[in-house]
């Protein structure tokens, strides 16, 4: 599977910063994403990977710069509107309804975007029993995806740590996501469940959406990423293939540390 | 198993009806009309505890104002009846829709609020809408309004002052119907984004649920059926006045949901239904049945935390390490 330089930009960020009181968390960022790409997002602890998801899901405001989605702006929109445009997220910090189901979390997902309201569900209409029949199967689908089938009728809360990051997974594409964040989705998982991951991340392109990937594990980010970006003190230090990132002296400088940038 | 629901459906709908009219002994006493009290408290109570519960038990936003919409309803019942001599079935929709108004203007900018914020925002607004109505020309201040004519007949059917039983099918009428739509939004997407919106807000606005819109749905609805009641009981009482919308009346209700489980429309029910015959029951206790009801509530909060009809425990009650370890042994049986 080559880049696929050629198709359309899907995200574009542009010389974004985000300030917390006087903290700068991210400092001009500039990030092209590309329809069905994979890119990953490394860079040491602190540097303002997670503030880049929360900028571009419009958790924080941004003090400069602009995203926009397939050319439309998405600066300043409401969150709930930005996810029906086709961004959903995972979160760093396992984020579920502990007290719904399994079922019922993807489902949640799965309703994103309908403009069906009260009227409709009260009496009936054939809209949103259609609209419910395939929020229904799209939850069954992304159950089947993510293998969480057979506990659909657990409570989140009562899942395995590894169930639980792969839920997050299965509801968050349940939103019809053109572009995928996950954050830091292989913490805590041992090299088995890492791998398996990494496949079913590589094959969430299969949905037809682009992924921004947010790890640690720097096998898992070269092996599936088209192209990875470093983030260091809010900074792009580096974008490129995983070939030039693994030989980029900027980032190995960033990871290793020398005495005045630790 | 499934295909005794309806059937069990009908026939405690027709227990229901029949309620008023057959002599039950032990739920009859010689202290009270049984009929009566089942219109009032019971059946309004039951009607406000419905929409009560979508605000709090559906979506949690701990709304404290709920007595004010009911006074909403009551007051355009008693003003558009005695100013404009508008029968009560054409005062109705109108004094739901009234309330409903209230509902979204109180809800559009305290709902930026959360928590105890919203939950004194909320009472504030009840305290305001009592003093308004003691003061604002045209309400009757104190006296309130009297002389509200009741509905007129339908068919047979004659809303008489000395027949309560009319007036008690009414009520459970518009609780029945009250509850198919709560029971509706529930099972739908609606539903999901309300318990989701409980749950963790943020969380849900970022997996797409138009919070700020369902929650405003919430207060609306809530706010309609509260409307309902008030024009039901002013219909019904004759008279109104500020003293019938105090402060007390939210704590009770909030009471009877805690004591059915804040987060089941049955438990809901229950809790209110116990909170509004017990005390008139046993009434040759005195005031010895406020302690016992107080004591009651103290021992549900302590040993039941989720009522007679929660669902599952709080996060709070699993916070010891040893439930935690059952309730995960629990999974791997299941799984
Ligand atoms: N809501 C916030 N308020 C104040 N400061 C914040 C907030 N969120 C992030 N920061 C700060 O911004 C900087 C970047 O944080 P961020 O969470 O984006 O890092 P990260 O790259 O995701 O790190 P990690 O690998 O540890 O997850 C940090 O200094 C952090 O303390
Ligand atoms: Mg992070």
């Amino acid at each position: 599977m080559a880049p696929p330089d050629v198709s359309p930009v899907l995200l574009r960020i542009e010389r974004i910063g985000v300030q917390f009181g006087g903290i700068v968390a991210l400092d001009g960022v500039d990030l092209d994403i590309r329809e069905r790409e994979i890119v990953g997002v490394i860079g040491p602890n602190g540097a303002g990977k997670t503030t880049l998801f929360n900028v571009v899901t419009g958790v924080a405001k941004p003090s400069s710069g602009n995203i926009s989605l397939l050319g439309h702006a998405i600066t300043g929109l409401r969150q709930h509107v930005i996810t029906a445009r086709g961004i959903a997220r995972t979160f760093q910090n396992i984020r579920l309804f502990e007290d719904m189901t399994v079922r019922e979390n993807v489902m949640l997902g799965a309703d994103c975007g309908r403009r069906d309201g009260s009227p409709g569900a009260l009496l009936g209409l054939s809209h949103t029993r259609r609209n419910e029949a395939e929020a229904r199967a799209r939850t069954s689908e992304m159950l089947a995806f993510t293998g969480l089938t057979r506990h659909a009728g657990t409570l989140a809360r009562n899942l395995s740590y590894g169930d639980q990051r792969r839920l997050e997974l299965a509801r968050a594409l349940a939103t019809r996501p053109k572009l995928l964040l996950i954050d830091e989705p292989a913490a805590g998982f041992n090299p088995t469940e890492k791998q398996e991951l990494a496949e079913l991340i590589r094959s969430v392109r299969a949905f037809g959406c682009g992924v921004l990937l947010i790890e640690h594990d720097i096998n898992i980010v070269t092996g599936i990423c088209d192209r990875i970006a470093v983030l260091n003190f809010g900074r792009k230090i580096a974008d490129g293939t995983p070939c030039e990132i693994t030989a980029d002296p900027a980032v190995i400088k960033a990871y290793l540390g020398t005495p005045d940038a630790a | 198993m499934k295909s005794l629901r309806p059937l069990a459906a009908v026939a405690l709908i027709v227990f229901l009806y029949l309620l008023p009219i057959v002599h039950i002994p032990l739920l009859d006493s010689e202290d009270f009309d049984f009929p009566s009290l089942l219109f009032y408290p019971i059946g309004i109570f039951v009607l406000l505890a419905i929409g009560l519960y979508v605000t709090i038990g559906l979506a949690g936003l701990l709304n404290l104002g709920h007595v004010a919409f009911f006074a909403v309803g009551a007051y355009t019942m008693g003003l558009c009846n005695t100013l404009l001599g508008w029968p009560y079935f054409a005062v109705l929709p109108l004094a739901v829709a009234v309330s409903m108004v209230f509902g979204v203007l109180i809800a559009a900018p305290t709902l930026r609020l959360r928590g105890d914020y919203l939950a004194i925002a909320t009472l504030g607004f009840g305290q305001v809408i009592q003093i308004f109505l003691t003061n604002a020309p045209g309400l009757g201040g104190v006296r309130g309004i009297s002389g509200i004519a009741p509905p007129t007949s339908i068919g047979p059917l004659v809303f008489g002052v000395l027949d309560p039983v009319p007036f008690v099918w009414l009520v459970l009428t518009l609780i029945l119907i009250a509850y198919f739509i709560v029971r509706r939004l529930e099972s739908t997407h609606i539903g999901r984004g309300w318990n989701a919106i409980r749950a963790d807000e943020d969380v849900a606005e970022l997996m797409g649920v138009p919070t700020y819109r369902l929650k405003i749905l919430a207060f609306a609805i809530g706010a309609g059926i509260a409307g309902a009641a008030g024009a039901t009981y002013a219909t019904k009482a004759s008279f109104i006045s500020p003293e019938t919308f105090d402060l007390s009346l939210i704590i009770l209700l909030i009471a009877a949901l805690t004591i059915g489980g804040t987060r089941s429309l049955t438990g809901a029910i229950v809790g209110t239904l116990l909170v509004a015959y017990l005390p008139e029951r046993f009434r040759e206790f005195g005031d010895l049945r406020m302690l016992l009801f107080a004591a009651v509530l103290v021992l549900m909060v302590i040993f039941r935390p989720q009522g007679l009809f929660g669902r599952r425990l709080p996060r709070e009650a699993e916070s010891g390490s040893e439930v935690v370890e059952n309730v995960k042994g629990e999974a791997h049986g299941t799984a």
